[in-house]
């Protein structure tokens, strides 16, 4: 039902950028300092946790791209 | 794609610029905010310690006794002093080179007189913020100061964090957006192009692709060397239909019969409609019977009925094809190929026409014989044959009529047939004509002169009876062979009277004037309307060989022979008959009443030289 459009790449960026939102958002909040900032940050890391484990993005399902390879003719 | 990615650069720059914007205003007034809080502090803090530790002073009090009141302060940045507008004084924890540094660069005398009780001052190495408060009673006053170093506080620093990360969470949310509205806008944008650029390569009435389209999807096809077959199609009274019924009628028709074409193609085919009632079909087949197969259904189709506004109306199609790659190794000359086709059939009211170089009059052969035919009236490569016309009652030779022969150098002897209709396409024809016309008279003038007396036959062509001129060239070379008029006889076919009765009967008319004697030749073949007929000054009428020759065999043939005899005489007009090519023939004729005949068991036509014998001699001599 979802395919797949995130490439290995994409995904590896998006674990690394979730593990900071994460860390930063839930983790250890007192480095911002602010709460509702924090768990804003907190809930983008989630999305991005969703994707890299998916392969699946909402957002390039609705944009209509894809960072995997097209499949050749 | 690129469209695009400017749409996607420009939400994420406009996004940016916001967020810097938004930043430096926050900024500001988090800073202006900070500032006035802690000026109330200030203040606050000087009037408690007045309160609290310098009230009920006695008036003695020196400057130096304060001093000991004055309270600690913590910080080396938060500074109490006592002054009695002259003289500071600090509490004693603070050391004389702080109080020096403080009176050298602190604008003392300003604070003083501010008439504020606090606020904020800044000299070139510090910032400031300050809160006096008067003693009571005494001539002393209490200042608090704040000096701030100029490095950034941490304040900001926290400010400034938050910032930045609400500005990754922002640009981060403006490239989603960006991205999924740029997607919205692109998607808008190709639909409306695509619409646009459907609406210039289809035709508007039946969405088939227009001759524009169709030409160059041929022109592919072409590019993949498998053979195809192209179908002109071209509706026959939609002209009619839209002038008696209206275009409303016409339309609708037009988008049935293209219902009805696309209905019958295979997977693979591409049909247009080129315009007008012309419809274009191109097909991968290319044997001869499929491509006949095709096109008698396509026929059927189109010839059924249309129910248009509660009426039957009918129409019927000529169909041309040609093949790739057998007629043509381009798409513009496979269409060209196939509307000559398609026309070659409307002519000759066929139902199908399948392109042969042979009913092209463009074809390469066709082309080259007609350049060569400009040299053949100059180069004497003409000859004038004679076919004896008798008269029935006197089985007597009154007259002949005079066919043209092409003696071509390479080619031989070339018939009438082959190449009249290419004069006629160039403006030889007006030439060919009058060499004709004074061939036969010299030779006639001859026979004249050695006591032969005969009339000469000779044909026009539909473009010489546009001629203006005809007359007069006709009169001048009667006179310079010096034969009287009534002696020429000139013959014109049906079908050319008919195609534009009005401009043929002003020529005739003239040459009747001038006592020239008319006769319309093919008699039968063509479709011609009595009434104009009525009014044509003809005296002969030729009934055409193809009635004549089965005459004996088939009986409604003779009764046609003896009708247009009959009709003819009631008209005053002189019966000729074609093609006579036995006795019994002749004896039926006789008959029959018919007045002259002219056929090959009489003479074929022979040059002049060799009738004249025959002229004297023979069984039907003059």
């Amino acid at each position: 039902m979802f395919k797949k459009n995130a490439s290995s790449m994409d995904r590896i960026a998006r674990i690394v950028i979730a593990a900071i939102c994460i860390y930063l958002g839930f983790i250890d909040s007192s480095i911002i300092g602010d709460q509702l900032l924090a768990i804003a940050l907190g809930v983008f890391g989630v999305v991005n946790l969703f994707v890299a484990f998916s392969g699946f993005c909402p957002v390039y399902a609705l944009a209509g791209i894809s960072t995997c390879k097209a499949p050749k003719e | 794609m690129n469209v695009r990615k400017r749409l996607v650069t420009a939400f994420v720059l406009v996004a940016l610029f916001v967020l810097v914007l938004f930043g430096l205003v926050a900024h500001r007034a988090a800073l202006d905010a900070n500032n006035v809080q802690e000026l109330v502090l200030l203040e606050q803090v000087v009037t408690t310690e007045v309160k609290t530790h310098l009230t009920a002073l006695p008036k003695t009090i020196s400057l130096e006794q304060i001093r000991g009141l004055l309270p600690h302060s913590e910080s080396p940045e938060f500074v109490f002093f006592a002054t009695d507008h002259k003289n500071i004084i600090m509490n004693q924890r603070g050391s004389q080179a702080v109080l020096d540094e403080l009176t050298a660069t602190f604008p003392l005398k300003e604070v003083l007189d501010s008439p504020s009780h606090n606020g904020n001052i800044t000299t070139e190495q510090y910032a400031f913020s300050w809160a006096k408060s008067a003693l009571p009673a005494l001539p002393y006053t209490l200042v608090l100061i704040h000096r701030k170093d100029p490095e950034l506080p941490t304040f900001s620093v926290t400010l400034a964090k938050r910032l930045a990360i609400l500005a990754f969470v922002i640009t981060w949310l403006a490239i989603w957006i960006a991205l999924i509205a740029s997607k919205r806008i692109v998607a808008t944008i190709d639909g409306q192009n695509a619409a646009l650029h459907h609406q210039a390569l289809h035709d508007k009435l039946t969405d088939l692709p227009n001759r524009y389209h169709f030409t160059s999807e041929l022109d592919a096809l072409i590019a993949g060397k498998r053979a195809l077959t192209l179908f002109i199609i071209d509706l026959n009274n939609l002209r009619d239909i839209n002038d008696t019924l209206g275009h409303t009628a016409g339309d609708q028709m037009l988008r049935l019969a293209s219902q009805r074409i696309l209905a019958l193609l295979p997977a693979g085919a591409i049909a247009s409609r080129f315009g007008g009632d012309e419809f274009a079909v191109t097909v991968h087949i290319g044997s001869d019977d499929e491509i006949a197969q095709l096109a008698t259904r396509l026929n059927q189709a189109i010839n059924q009925a249309y129910a248009i506004n509660g009426l039957e109306i009918m129409t019927h199609a000529s169909i041309g094809a040609a093949l790739y790659p057998n007629d043509a190794e381009d798409a513009a000359t496979l269409i060209k190929r196939a509307e000559t086709a398609m026309y070659h059939a409307k002519q000759q009211r066929l139902a199908f026409q399948q392109y042969d170089s042979e009913i092209d009059p463009y074809s390469v052969q066709r082309l080259a014989l007609m350049a060569e035919m400009r040299h053949a009236i100059e180069d004497n490569q003409l000859v004038a044959f004679y076919q004896p016309k008798i008269d029935l009652q006197t089985l007597k030779t009154t007259s002949v009529e005079t066919l043209v022969r092409w003696k071509h150098p390479t080619r031989g002897m070339i018939p009438p047939n082959d190449f009249i209709y290419l004069a006629e396409k160039s403006d030889l024809i007006g030439k060919l004509t009058l060499w004709v016309l004074e061939e036969s008279l010299r030779q006639c003038r001859r026979w004249q002169d050695q006591g032969i007396h005969i009339s000469v036959a000779v044909n026009l062509s539909a473009r010489n009876l546009y001629d203006q001129h005809l007359a007069e060239q006709v009169d001048r070379l009667l006179k310079k062979w010096a034969i009287p008029a009534e002696q020429l006889k000139l013959e014109i076919t049906e079908s050319v009277i008919m195609a534009d009765p009005e401009a043929a009967l002003a020529t005739l008319n003239r040459l009747h004037a001038m006592g020239i004697k008319l006769s319309v030749d093919d008699f039968g073949t063509g479709y011609s309307s009595l009434s104009y007929l009525k009014r044509l000054p003809v005296s002969e009428i030729k009934i055409d060989r193809s009635f004549i020759m089965d005459m004996l065999k088939n009986e409604s043939d003779s009764v046609i022979v003896k009708s247009t005899i009959d009709l003819a005489h009631n008209m005053g007009c002189i019966v000729v008959a074609e093609g006579i090519e036995d006795e019994p023939t002749l004896h039926h004729l006789i008959k029959l009443g018919c007045d002259m005949a002219q056929g090959y068991f009489i003479s074929r036509p022979v040059a002049g030289a060799d009738l004249t014998p025959w002229l004297s001699d023979s069984r039907w001599a003059a």
